[in-house]
């Protein structure tokens, strides 16, 4: 720290940490998307062949 | 195929709650005045401690999950512990991310092996992955689901040990930010600890949503998965 109180150097972090939020629970979410896209169009095949 | 319609709208609402209760706790965090010696570095700490409280909540309950799995071999309680690990795993990740971005202003190091927070930590991210790819290695399901609930109980020893490892080993990494047993905060105004208190609510919330979207995740595939048994079957005695 360069300085009791900010602004400082350092508030940057923060920015880097909620944008590492966003890309770890974005990621996580487009799996969840991907995964139930693959499920319909699974269940869709099934439907067909049955 | 029958779908499970087990309160269909509780999905959506809790979706709805923890994204608007961590909306409202961004809101008091980034409106809160500096902090004297950490300055803006206390808004890291809603998501860091809201994602390692996510964890031990995850690891716990997949370990309550897989014992509820042994107890009764209904696998709706195996379709919950691998929920709840994989949820978990996601948030210890991001418990590291922020705590390192946290401890480079603050203690000089992105990371230090010879803390023994930081070490247990990373240790149960590898026993979680591990537990995971073993699943994904077991093609039987009865065995996949007792081998998982095992390692899941198991590892869930790590969570208070994790937690209490700043208390025993005393090295690097502080106590916990604010203590109820204690009675004590180590946030100096109202604005970061309300922030901080809504974000434990927002992300316990937002546990439940991802428990129950990643849950019926699980149990669509399963029926999937044995539907296309059945149907295999069928054709192979149609042929014979």
């Amino acid at each position: 720290m360069t300085e009791l109180g900010s602004p400082n150097q350092w508030d940057v972090f923060v920015y880097w940490g909620y944008g590492m939020t966003i890309l770890l629970l974005g990621g996580y979410t487009w799996y969840l998307v991907r995964m139930n896209k693959r499920l319909k169009e699974q269940e869709r095949d099934l439907e067909v062949k049955s | 195929m029958k779908k499970l319609a087990l309160a269909p709208w509780l999905t959506p609402t809790l979706g709805y709650s923890s994204v608007g209760i961590i909306l409202i706790a961004l809101f008091f965090t980034f409106t809160a005045p500096p902090d004297v010696l950490q300055g803006y570095l206390t808004r890291i700490l809603p998501i860091h401690v809201g994602s390692s409280w996510l964890a031990y909540l995850s690891f716990g309950l997949a370990a309550a999950f897989g014992l509820a799995y042994l107890i009764t071999r209904n696998h709706h309680w195996d379709r919950l512990s691998l929920a709840s690990t994989e949820i978990g795993v996601v948030f210890i990740i991001l418990s590291l991310f922020t705590g390192a971005l946290w401890g480079r202003p603050t203690w000089g190091a992105y990371w230090t092996w010879g803390d023994a927070r930081l070490t247990t930590t990373a240790l149960m991210l590898m026993v979680y992955i591990g537990m995971l790819m073993v699943r994904g290695m077991i093609e039987d399901s009865g065995r996949r689901a007792r081998v998982s609930a095992v390692i899941g109980i198991v590892a869930s020893v790590g969570v208070p040990i994790n937690y209490m490892s700043v208390y025993w080993w005393s090295t690097l990494h502080q106590t916990p930010t604010v203590s109820i047993a204690e009675r004590r905060s180590a946030l100096q105004n109202d604005g970061i600890l309300i922030g901080f208190l809504l974000a434990l609510l927002g992300f316990t919330i937002l546990y439940a949503y991802l428990l129950r979207l990643r849950g019926q995740l699980a149990a669509q595939q399963a029926r999937l998965e044995e539907h296309e048994l059945n149907l295999e079957l069928k054709g192979v005695l149609a042929h014979d």
